[in-house]
């Protein structure tokens, strides 16, 4: 494969065979995970084949893909060993709206998409319906392309998504994830460059409510000089049992001179008794590198911004409201998308409120 | 017709590791609407304290009696303290991140009035506010006090002060840290407010608002109440004998 490095592999095991990997109760990848919801996943299973693939309204045709990376778990490696419908799309110039649902029997499949080079391309993709699944995505931009992807994870359905995104070089990829509620979904998302003087735009919402749980999983890795990430999360969790994990981990390499990378998690934790976990990880493996770092914080709403809006006679209950969308607000300004401001708005009603004695 | 403020034995305490502290030991005093009273005090007196607790700010625990025009208020929250008329102006504003000053004054407004301002003439309204005390009208499309510089703050409380009309303001140590041009503006501004029937209950360590602002009363706060009130004079005397020349006058 064109610019493979190893640095875009995680590292511990990799492998197609789910037999080679430990029991996820021991891996220090699933420690955050409740696997006691998804239990079902972690033996094999045929594809219902329920889920349907839409492109701009029309069906998906199904086609030879995948240039996955290699599994590096048994959940992946096993669905991996089963799949049995891979869509391959060549995304065209301009907007596009890819529709993933399924209301059926568990499922899986496979998307790729190929930003061709030189191409602008504007991608909606919405996971959604009631039904268990797990997706891979693979995102291929090529050379002096322009991906503008946003994924919306709508619906109760347990999800996994397995998510890997080359960037060749001189292309832009801005990829906005939005978790909105749902029981269990756990988002890996793996992006490296295959070529210089490429950038990544990787930016996340999650918000979890009642006894949910949502993992987001971000690996950027700079194995060629002179490119750019960033890697911005935010989350909140609303109900005592909810909770979140974040990892991220940004990896330059021997050859990713010039390089420069930060990421960023922010948590806010509105009711006593949610969790929320976050992990930034970065290595440096050279040290001409332009710049690097990491932020990460959980916190609970601050007394005195409540305290304030309520002197300007602000009920406690709108105070609250507009803190949490202020919080939210920042990134969404920043990921410039009308469907991701537009999902937030629809969640925000659905919840009715963010009053953080809220069970 | 003016309106009264009415403090009475009021007393406030915070929770310290070794369990309440009283910062206020009952504190007495009288405002009408058409009059300037002026707070001073050595630091750690509970001139701030006092501030904060008037509005109900849950770091502290108070009691006695707080009347807005014969109204109890001390069981009132903060938001309902200020439907009924009460200002805070802070020294140390917060920031609210995400939560750009024109749509947070429209939400105030709508919460203050019971009506919003129609969405197409509010910029423009907000506008004329911000021109006559000098900020950026930029200003309202940024966050809430964030990135703003100490001067901007508090020319920003101002702003909240005239937009938002109510019938009495605490300014806690507006004038700190403002320069002589901004103190100016501030204190016009201040003035404004007043001339449009505002009483207020300015909190400073400093005479030289009073060049501007002219009180009608002055009080001399220290250990937690009232200990000396009187006219503007009492302000320049404070200023040249010091506080502990005055004081070990009076105990």
């Amino acid at each position: 494969m064109k610019g493979y490095d190893a640095l875009s592999e995680p590292e511990g095991i990799i492998s197609f065979d789910p037999g080679a990997f430990k029991d996820l109760r021991k891996s220090e990848e699933w420690k955050y995970d409740p696997i006691e919801k998804v239990e079902e996943f972690l033996k094999p299973f045929q594809p219902s084949l329920c889920a349907s693939v839409r492109l701009d309204g029309r069906e998906a045709e199904e086609g030879k893909a995948g240039k996955l990376l290699s599994p590096k778990d048994k959940v992946e490696a096993q669905a991996f060993s089963t799949l049995r419908r891979r869509f391959r799309i060549e995304i065209p110039e301009g907007d596009s709206r890819i529709e993933v649902e399924n209301n059926g029997e568990k499922d899986s499949l496979m998307l790729s998409l190929e930003i061709r080079a030189g191409q602008e391309s504007n991608v909606l993709l919405t996971f959604e319906g009631s039904g268990k699944g797990i997706y891979f995505l693979d995102v291929e931009a090529e050379e002096e392309s322009k991906a503008y992807l946003t994924v919306l994870c709508r619906g109760e359905g347990e999800k996994f998504v397995y998510d890997s995104t080359r960037i060749a070089s001189g292309a832009r990829v801005k990829r906005n994830l939005l978790c909105m509620g749902g029981k269990f979904t756990r988002y890996s998302s793996r992006a490296f460059f295959s070529g210089p003087h490429a950038e990544a735009e990787m930016n996340g919402i999650y918000f979890i409510h009642g006894d949910g749980f949502a993992e987001t999983r971000v690996r950027v890795a700079h194995a060629f000089p002179d490119c750019k990430s960033r890697v911005s999360y935010r989350g909140a969790l609303l109900g005592g049992m909810a909770r979140s994990a974040w990892v991220g981990e940004s990896i330059i390499g021997k050859n990713g001179k010039g390089s420069d990378s930060y990421e960023l998690n922010k948590n806010f934790v509105l009711t006593p008794g949610a969790k929320s976990f976050s992990e930034p990880q970065l290595e440096i493996k050279n040290g001409d590198i332009l710049a690097a770092g990491h932020s990460s914080s959980v916190g609970y709403f601050d007394p005195n911004q409540i305290f304030y809006l309520r002197s300007r006679g602000i009920g406690e209950e709108e105070a609250k409201e507009m803190i949490v969308s202020g919080f939210f607000e920042e990134l969404l300004s920043q990921m410039g998308s009308s469907e991701a401001k537009g999902e937030f708005e629809q969640f925000c009603k659905r919840i009715g409120g963010f009053n953080g004695s809220q069970a | 017709m003016a309106h009264r403020l009415e403090v009475r034995d009021f007393r406030s305490s915070v929770q310290t590791k070794e369990g309440p502290k009283e910062i206020l030991k009952g504190v007495n005093f009288k405002a009408s609407s058409d009059e300037i009273h002026v707070l001073m005090g050595p630091n750690g007196s509970g001139k701030s304290t006092l501030a904060y607790s008037l509005m109900n700010h849950p770091d502290y625990s108070t009691s006695g009696s707080v009347k807005m025009d014969g109204k109890e208020m001390e069981l009132m929250t903060p938001d309902e303290r200020a439907k009924e008329g009460l200002f805070l102006g802070m020294q140390y504003p917060v920031e609210i991140p995400g939560v750009p000053l024109i749509n947070f004054l429209r939400t105030s407004l709508k919460a203050l009035k019971g009506k919003a301002p129609a969405l197409r003439s509010w910029p423009a309204i907000l506008k004329g506010y911000m021109e006559r005390l000098k900020i950026d009208p930029q200003f309202a499309y940024r966050n809430v006090n964030e990135g703003f510089s100490g001067g901007e703050k508090k020319r920003a409380e101002i702003l909240q002060l005239e937009v938002l009309k109510p019938k009495f303001a605490i300014l806690d140590e507006i004038d700190s840290g403002l320069d002589v041009d901004a103190l100016k503006i501030v204190s016009e501004g201040i003035c404004r407010s007043h001339e449009e029937g505002c009483g207020i209950i300015l909190i400073t360590h400093y005479a030289r608002i009073l060049k501007y602002v002219k009180p009608d009363f002055v009080h001399l706060f220290y250990k937690g109440r009232i200990a000396l009130s009187g006219g503007r004079d009492l302000a320049y005397k404070i200023e040249e004998d010091g506080y502990d020349g005055i004081l070990s006058s009076i105990l």
